[in-house]
């Protein structure tokens, strides 16, 4: 893949075209039939940046939190509390930082609210609009839920009755729906696009689920790390084990998947930040230190290196995006085929074309 | 201060109101013949005017005659040159061919804009609503022909409107308009599609047999597309892919994966939490 500047407008690839890459291309002319229009891309360059980046890992700690939080409330063990109210404050306080960086990723900030102005069953972004709101206020609610009233200043009264009239528990379990929404659908969002690196598989979803799942295990290890409860260290490694394992276990089936797709996460510009930062960081480093004798690099370290390795893992895939679009080859063939016949032109069996036909109009969402 | 505010208020307000859609018209589309494109690029500058855009900067690319290069967001109507002169097959030809937004039957776009910006109008076109659009650049990933992108000065999503404002006053769209050999071909899908079909028998009489159509009916996953094209070569050739994604048709068995994951490790969690002593 040709390394050229970031730019978002195919029409910059005037800024990238050498004088040398010209005189070649106008000396050679085209074979017939000879694939490709001078190697420039069939598709856009995504505009989604750091913003959305930061925001899949942080809305990942919220939702993963807010999940095992809820969870370890369901189970009525009181040695639990604290790690229960310690979650939801975490839950809260990365809930807050969403909103801001999805609205300053739009082309029209002051229009944020429009993507609530309909419920679109085909759209990911906006079932994920409608999540987040749904999320926010179970998470708002639940936060306040935790403080204890005897630390306020003021309103001791008003905090006591509510926090009688909204039982904990039920809040949690309406809520989970919501954060389990948000642990699901980014890697739906980046699967249902044309961008190969992101839509050649089906894995990407639970390869971000359980990267959001571990993510916030280790920011409940971190908040916990202090506690003497040994029993909870121990739940929380052997929780983050399983769930490095189903991440590991996502992401070789995401490469494998993927195949030539994966290329700008394995070889291209991304691959020090996926290999080192996601696989090397975020899985293999704090699988080992979980093991060591010391409880610092048991409950300090491998969580916050768990945490370096979510943010490095999304911020590849989500910039992978940039040189994946730049790939004419991959966007050529960019749905599958069992027989990897072309939809239109040379090569396209005209029976099975209707047969298939019929087929998708049946399934027509409009 | 007080009057963006005040348009920020009435831009809130229009987004949500709800008038009765127009009743629907006579589906239309192009039929894009690049038998007959001589190449002229009239169309990317009767595009450019009627809609008034501003201009891509004078720039050679050295491939061809092709000096715009893609479709943009400011760019809507673009004229592809491949030259092809194989000592091999011993063919020597210049393949031209207008290329503009497909109009698809069902749009990517339209079913990835969160905010029903992106809708088909009356005629069965698939158009932005300016008004609406909040610029999440959800559609440009979405978009498998590369056609839709973001203009970075006023944030909105931009493409060809299929000239939807000249078609209500009963106009045929600028580019059709401007084609001197009728390369481009504006009407109702049902005409388009008996002459494209015509044409294409014709040509193979000739003994043009490589001639095709792209587009002309859904296949695989992807639906029909109410512009199309009559095209010589593969569609690689002319920066069209063979295999166009249609994401939505994966979003169901995506989410089935996605909540598989997420269901399965909150009910560890449930598994590992209920263990141990209880405090």
């Amino acid at each position: 893949m040709a390394d050229v500047q970031e730019v978002n407008d195919p029409r910059d690839v005037f800024s990238q075209i050498t004088p040398v890459y010209d005189i070649q291309r106008s000396a050679t002319p085209e074979r017939v039939g000879q694939p490709g229009y001078y190697g420039l891309p069939i598709l856009k360059r995504p505009f989604w940046k750091w913003e959305i980046a930061l925001y899949f890992f942080l809305e990942g700690v919220s939702a993963g939190t807010y999940t095992l939080a809820a969870v370890a409330d369901m189970t009525g063990n009181k040695r639990l509390v604290s790690v229960v109210r310690q979650g939801r404050y975490i839950t809260f306080g990365t809930m807050l930082a969403c909103p801001p960086l999805l609205i300053a990723d739009l082309g029209r900030p002051e229009r944020f609210l429009h993507m609530l102005r309909i419920f679109k069953k085909t759209s990911p972004m906006n079932h994920g609009a409608w999540a987040l709101n749904g999320f926010g206020l179970f998470a708002t609610v639940l936060a306040v839920l935790s403080v204890p009233a005897s630390k306020l200043p003021f309103g001791k009264g008003v905090l006591r009755m509510v926090q009688r009239l909204v039982p904990q528990r039920i809040a949690g379990l309406l809520g989970l729906p919501f954060a389990l929404m948000m642990i699901s659908y980014p890697g739906v969002l980046l699967e249902t696009t044309a961008n190969p690196v992101w839509a050649h598989t089906n894995f990407l979803g639970p390869l971000f689920g359980a990267s959001s799942m571990s993510t916030g295990a280790a920011v409940l290890a971190l908040a916990s790390a202090r506690s003497g409860d040994h029993e909870l260290h121990r739940q929380l490694v052997r929780f983050e084990d399983i769930a490095s394992a189903t991440e590991a276990g996502a992401l070789a089936a995401y490469v494998v998947s993927a195949g030539p797709a994966a290329r700008p996460l394995t070889v291209g510009r991304q691959s020090g930040m996926f290999v080192l930062g996601a696989i090397g960081l975020g899985i293999v480093g704090p699988a080992i230190l979980r093991r060591s004798r010391s409880s610092v690099l048991r409950s300090v370290v491998a969580p916050l290196m768990t945490l370096a390795g979510g943010l490095a893992l999304k911020w590849a895939i989500t910039y992978a995006g940039q040189d994946s679009a730049l790939d004419p080859e991959l966007a050529n063939r960019n749905a599958p085929s069992k027989t990897g016949d072309p939809f239109w032109g040379p090569g396209a069996a005209a029976d099975k074309k209707f047969a298939q036909s019929s087929e998708s109009t049946d399934q027509a969402m409009r | 201060m007080n009057e963006s505010l005040a348009q920020i208020a009435s831009d809130l307000r229009d987004a949500w109101i709800r008038p009765e859609p127009p009743a629907d018209e006579e589906e239309t589309g192009f039929f894009t013949d690049t038998t007959l494109c001589i190449g002229c690029k009239a169309c990317e500058v009767a595009c450019k005017q009627w809609n008034q855009l501003p201009a891509d900067g004078f720039n050679w690319t050295g491939h061809s005659y092709d000096n715009t290069v893609a479709l943009s967001d400011t760019t809507w109507r673009h004229v592809a040159f491949v030259e092809q002169f194989d000592p091999i097959s011993e063919i020597q030809r210049w393949l031209m061919m207008s290329d503009v937004c497909k109009h698809c039957q069902q749009a990517p776009c339209v079913e990835a804009c969160p905010t029903g910006a992106l809708i088909y109008n009356e005629f069965a076109n698939v158009y932005v609503q300016q008004d609406v659009c909040n610029g999440c650049a959800n559609c440009v990933v979405a978009c498998p022909f590369g056609v839709i992108a973001r203009n970075e000065s006023d944030g909105r999503a931009h493409k060809c409107t299929l000239c939807y404002d000249r078609q209500k006053d009963g106009l045929v769209p600028a580019c059709a308009k401007s084609c001197p050999t009728e390369s481009i071909k504006f009407g109702n899908l049902k005409d388009l599609r008996e002459a494209a079909q015509k044409r294409v028998e014709e040509l193979h009489a000739r003994g043009e047999t490589d001639a095709y159509l792209y587009g002309a009916e859904a296949s695989g996953e992807y639906s029909a597309l109410n512009s199309f094209f009559l095209l010589k070569d593969n569609p690689f050739v002319y920066n069209l892919p063979e295999r166009p994604r249609r994401p939505a048709a994966h979003l169901k068995k995506n989410y089935l994966f996605s909540f598989a994951a997420s269901i399965a490790l909150t009910a560890i969690s449930a598994v590992l939490f209920s263990g141990g002593s209880r405090g």
